[in-house]
């Protein structure tokens, strides 16, 4: 089509007034900065037993040991190498071998998460050392304080992600914050309180405010004695002028009213006319953890708002992975909620993907299961586990040793767990450097050569994720 | 003519008696029915107290732990000087919900000493007379009616507590509701205990944690009943976890039930072998002092090498419903075999322990887990964080107090490990009452932040004046609860416990519910008055709860202060000029400060306008003659709380605002220790 300089004006014209009117470009980067990243945090409590999901072919060396050994969890016969080569092949997407690791599965139940290691955006991180304890209180406060000297019961101090974000800043609009969508704030966000923003109802975030037919600005009609009027404006103007609560222990409530006031209006109309896709809406009848289902509506709505809030970092959970038994039945399910197609993270991403781009999903639990299978059709506590770190900015692969042939002799006993080669802050160190910070600041650990790190090449991580 | 006379006199007669009896309802209660359903509650009783519940709740037994001599002289005890209301109050709000005491009870606890008014507060009885009474009506349980199984059945059966039309979802077999519906019920009711529902929320809700879903009400109910007769009973606590780890509830949550030795050969998983160490006893495994070193500690190879897989061979043949071989099929008790059971002793701790079932090695186990040198360090601090402080952290501070020091923290968790460690035999009740009458309780240190369930469990609690109210739906637990995201018997961290008081703290969600439900829904918790259109249903009885001043009259100011004692209990320490100013306005003309302030001059910034106490801002009371006038003038209005019109229910919608008012303020989410 020809267009002719009045058309072309005409044209111009119309997109630039679309473009001066749109809400949305308000909220909204117009192309991440590339120092922009969001964390998002995603603790798997419990402890999930991800060579439950990543599997070795069961005609290698170690498939043998594994297989054999694992076969009560997977629901096979441990003497049959037929049935576990027909489980390989039916519920495993197959990697192929490369120089970095061998060929290895990876369950078709995780859908998602295989397009994405096939995309190239998924690191598995082997071997991390998780805990010194295989008790789940301790080991979840050193998994969330980055610390692997961290006390059993020490409930205080600061999580790592509130030692990432670190500033002491009141301004809450150019201020980088943790946006936690978990029905309770974790662990890890624990820091500075000013930094925390608790989403986890976007919906309904904010504080009261009665309807405009009920709030009376004149008196000429006089102002409204409606009991929700009088409480509003009693509470309201109450917190506003309660300064001097600085060091008490009532600080922390004066502080939420500060930050839910200031966000109220704003996030109310930002996410006004933005409804959720029905891909997310449904995933409140589809995923069996309605409490998941919540936070990825509340992720997205994060996203939407992600200038306002000031997110950097995002945390999420996802709860019940300690399956001593019946693993399949169990374990299964709740990892297809997470990673499975038209699931959890899937939805999300497909109703914001720009936002996988400029996204490091980082999950994992307090510890991994022991090697050999219980006998209730499950695994118990054991040591090391994978890490997996998701998006745009990470370069996937496997890390580290997948399927160490040091383990295969080990699979004959209970009892034994994952050996570790490496630490968090190793695994971290570039998701830490891409964000702008050091990670030695971040995760401040003694580390012994030899047990909770290799001075080896292969464990080197600086490159997981690009800045 | 003498037969017309007749029956005009025995028309008047009865016109005479049913007018007395609605008045003597009216000025009673507040409302035209209420003896009725006394009457109702009371004719139930008699039928109720004939009924034969196969759970019934116990209490005291007397012996060692109602002894006051046991209270009088320990390690750490405060001095009788500082025995005072504010130090009752205190222990009410931590380990009573609020505990409704009247004012005179208090005052007779005061008189009779800390030793002796000890054991008539906290203890596990299934009903306390001092502690909780309605101001009108009855009580809706007798003292063996009053466990969860028991209560279960009745209320779920219509027409006890809650009208046929709202009693669904309360009974036993009700999987997805009934542990959801029926505590935040029980929480609320007149006449129970609030110490023994509290104590039992701790140990099945963090504690010895079960989640409904997977685990049901019948199961669940029996271990909260089992385990607080125990307690009240004074069972040592040995015995009490012992009996808690071996019942079909845990069972059935962490599957043992299937765990059996056969052929020579265990199998079964090690899930509540780790745990029945870890979270019943504190016995982690390590060393008390320091790091563990997985591959060099001792302790460590020991614990989870030898101790675990050894105690989860010791918990074989447990039959519960649909275990292997069982001939169990009641869901709620567990059998123990030996059949299936390891035909060995266990070595655990290096000790070997004996028993010819499930049931004699753990109740044997548990014996030598008291003693543990690791349980002696973490099980006493474990009980008072879940209970009454959450500044317990001796490597970290948690409180906002700069004044604070890592030391001080210390001393006070080893004083709790002391008392503890004193108890030549552990028991519950006595190290509960001993750490109450403590200097570790009585601390500048101790801090408890209110999860979502005990600040609202507390408000209804306080607020509820009678069972009646409960039968008509007023200040129902159970929706408020959900919007904090708490559901009873769910936990949050499942078998790891309820939100705790750092994550309520921390958790603007959870502020926000808070406060949104006081300006949103005021007659959630603020009701004064119940209409329906202009017509008035029930007045609440503020007139038979709030004592009269010394004049004989309601008078703002002591009304204001009496209030914030009940809801805050602190003495009124934080009460200050801001919060009068507004509760004094709450009061004296049912409506906020500005209102109050602003109608005079009809001040246009009514709604955005906000006035300071000493601040120095603008609109500061303080600053100005004519604010502080007004203030004080509403001081001493008087509040005509015993009046059935107008004037009465202005003074009650007043009340229910100045309620909502405390509920709101950030000392509703704290219990200082001090």
């Amino acid at each position: 089509m020809k267009l002719n300089r009045r058309d072309f004006l005409y044209l111009t014209g119309g997109a630039l007034g679309l473009f001066m009117t749109n809400p949305l470009r308000k909220l909204e980067a117009a192309a991440p900065n590339l120092n922009n990243m969001t964390l998002i945090h995603l603790l798997m409590e419990g402890g999930p037993d991800f060579r439950h999901i990543i599997v070795p072919n069961p005609t290698s060396a170690y498939g043998q040991a594994y297989w054999k050994n694992r076969a009560r969890a997977l629901g096979v016969s441990p003497s049959s190498s037929g049935e576990w080569s027909s489980k390989y092949s039916k519920d495993f997407t197959i990697i192929p071998e490369t120089t970095k690791h061998p060929e290895f599965g990876i369950s078709k139940r995780c859908g998602w998460l295989v397009k994405k290691y096939q995309e190239g955006k998924v690191a598995i991180v082997c071997n991390v050392k998780h805990s010194e304890s295989r008790d789940h209180q301790r080991s979840l406060l050193v998994l969330q304080k980055g610390s692997y000297s961290t006390a059993a019961f020490s409930s205080g101090g600061s999580g790592w992600g509130g030692r990432l974000i670190g500033s002491s800043n009141l301004d809450l609009n150019t201020n980088q914050k943790i946006i936690s969508v978990t029905s309770q704030v974790r662990t890890f966000c624990n820091g500075n309180p000013a930094n925390i923003v608790s989403f986890r109802n976007s919906r309904k975030f904010g504080l009261y405010t009665p309807s405009s037919n009920l709030i009376v600005n004149s008196w000429d009609q006089a102002p409204s004695k409606d009991p929700r009027v009088v409480m509003y404006r009693a509470q309201s103007t109450y917190y506003d002028r309660k300064t001097g609560l600085a060091n008490t222990n009532f600080e922390p409530f004066y502080k939420h009213y500060l930050k839910l006031k200031a966000l109220t209006q704003n996030i109310k109309a930002a996410l006004q006319n933005v409804p959720l896709s029905s891909g997310l809406n449904k995933l409140s009848e589809d995923l069996k953890n309605k409490d998941f289902a919540q936070q990825i509506q509340s992720a997205h709505d994060a996203f939407v708002c992600r200038d306002l809030l000031g997110m950097r970092i995002l945390s999420m959970n996802y709860g019940g992975f300690d399956t001593h038994k019946r693993q399949r039945e169990e374990l299964d399910g709740m990892l297809e909620e997470i990673f499975g197609e038209g699931k959890g993270l899937d939805e999300l991403f497909k109703a914001r993907s720009n936002d996988f781009q400029n996204s490091v999903i980082v999950a994992y639990g307090e510890f991994g299961r022991q090697l050999k299978a219980n006998g209730d059709n499950s695994t118990d506590h054991g040591d090391a586990n994978y890490v997996l770190m998701i998006g745009g900015k990470v370069n996937g692969g496997v890390y580290g040793d997948l399927f160490p042939s040091q383990e295969i002799p080990e699979y004959e006993y209970f009892h034994r767990g994952i050996k570790s080669r490496n630490n968090f802050r190793a695994a971290f160190q570039s998701l830490i450097t891409a964000m702008g910070h050091t990670p030695t600041d971040v995760f401040n650990m003694t580390l012994t050569p030899g047990v909770d790190y290799e001075n080896d090449p292969k464990w080197d991580f600086t490159n997981i994720v690009q800045p | 003519m003498k037969n017309f006379v007749y029956c005009f006199l025995v028309s008047l007669a009865l016109v005479f008696t049913q007018t007395n009896c609605i008045l003597s309802n009216l000025a009673e209660c507040g409302s035209f029915d209420c003896k009725r359903s006394k009457n109702k509650l009371l004719a139930m009783l008699g039928l109720l107290s004939s009924n034969s519940c196969p759970l019934p709740a116990e209490g005291s037994r007397g012996g060692l732990q109602d002894d006051p001599s046991q209270y009088e002289s320990f390690s750490g005890r405060i001095s009788n000087s500082e025995w005072d209301e504010t130090y009752i109050r205190k222990i009410l709000h931590t380990f009573a919900w609020g505990g409704p005491a009247s004012d005179a009870q208090i005052q007779e606890w005061v008189n009779m000493g800390p030793s002796k008014a000890i054991i008539e507060i906290l203890n596990a009885d299934p009903i306390n007379p001092k502690l909780n009474q309605p101001v009108v009506g009855a009580i809706a349980a007798t003292s063996s009616n009053a466990s969860l199984f028991c209560l279960s059945s009745l209320v779920s059966s219509g027409g006890y507590l809650l009208p046929a039309s709202r009693s669904a979802g309360y009974g036993l077999d009700d999987i997805y509701s009934s542990t959801g519906k029926l505590f935040p019920l029980v929480a609320q009711m007149k006449g129970l205990n609030p110490v023994r529902q509290v104590l039992g929320y701790m140990e099945t809700n963090n504690h010895m944690a079960t989640n409904s879903l997977l685990v049901g009400p019948r199961p669940q109910y029996r271990l909260y009943d089992e385990t607080m007769n125990m307690i009240a009973r004074g069972e040592s606590y040995d015995k009490v976890l012992a009996n808690g780890g071996l019942s079909a509830a845990i069972a059935i949550q962490y599957n043992h039930r299937q765990n059996r030795f056969d052929n020579g050969e265990f199998l079964g998983n090690e899930d509540f072998a780790r745990e029945f160490h870890q979270l019943l006893f504190g016995v982690l495994g390590g060393s008390t002092t320091g790091e563990l070193e997985q591959s060099n500690n001792t302790a460590f190879e020991q614990h989870e090498k030898v101790t675990i897989p050894e105690t989860a061979k010791a918990l074989t043949h447990i039959q519960v419903g649909e275990s292997i071989k069982s001939t169990q099929t009641n869901l709620d008790l567990a059998i123990y075999g030996t059949e299936l059971h390891l035909p060995r002793p266990v070595k655990v701790y290096g000790i070997e322990i004996g028993g010819a079932n499930a049931k004699e090695k753990i109740y044997n186990i548990a014996k030598e887990s008291i003693k543990h040198p690791e349980s002696l360090q973490n099980l006493p601090l474990k009980i008072v964080r879940f209970l009454a402080d959450d500044n317990l952290d001796e490597a970290d501070i948690t409180a906002t107090n700069p004044n604070l020091t890592q030391q001080k923290i210390q001393d006070k968790a080893n004083l709790i490990r002391t008392i503890w460690a004193n108890l030549p035999e552990k028991n519950l009740l006595i190290f509960l009452r001993r750490y109450a009458l403590s200097t570790a309780f009585y601390n500048e240190t101790r801090i408890k932040y209110r999860t979502s369930a005990e600040r609202i469990f507390t408000i209804a609690n306080l607020v509820t004046l009678s069972n009646s109210e409960i039968s008509w739906g007023f200040h129902g637990a159970e929706n408020s609860l959900r919007n904090e995201d708490i559901r009873t018997f769910r936990p949050t961290h499942e078998v790891f416990g309820e939100q705790t008081g750092i994550e309520a703290r921390d958790t603007a969600d959870v502020f926000k519910s808070a406060y949104n439900s006081t300006s949103e829904t005021p007659n959630q918790w603020g009701l004064g008055v119940h209409k329906q259109g202009s017509a008035v249903l029930y007045r609440k009885p503020f007139h038979l709860l709030i004592p009269r001043g010394a004049d004989g009259k309601w008078r703002v100011k002591q009304v204001a202060e009496w209030l914030w004692n009940r809801f805050i209990g602190d003495g009124l320490k934080n009460m200050g000029n801001l919060e009068r100013a507004h509760l004094y306005a709450l009061l004296a003309s049912g409506t906020d400060l500005n209102y109050f302030m602003s109608k005079d001059k009809k001040d246009p910034t009514i709604n955005t306008i906000s006035y300071g106490y000493g601040d120095g801002g603008t609109n500061d009371i303080a600053n100005s003659l004519d604010f502080k006038t007004k203030v004080e003038d509403a001081s001493v209005a008087i509040l005509r709380l015993d009046d059935f019109g107008e004037d009465g229910d202005e003074a009650r919608v007043g009340v229910g605002l100045a309620i909502n008012f405390i509920l709101s303020t950030p000392y509703m989410f704290v219990i200082e220790g001090k």
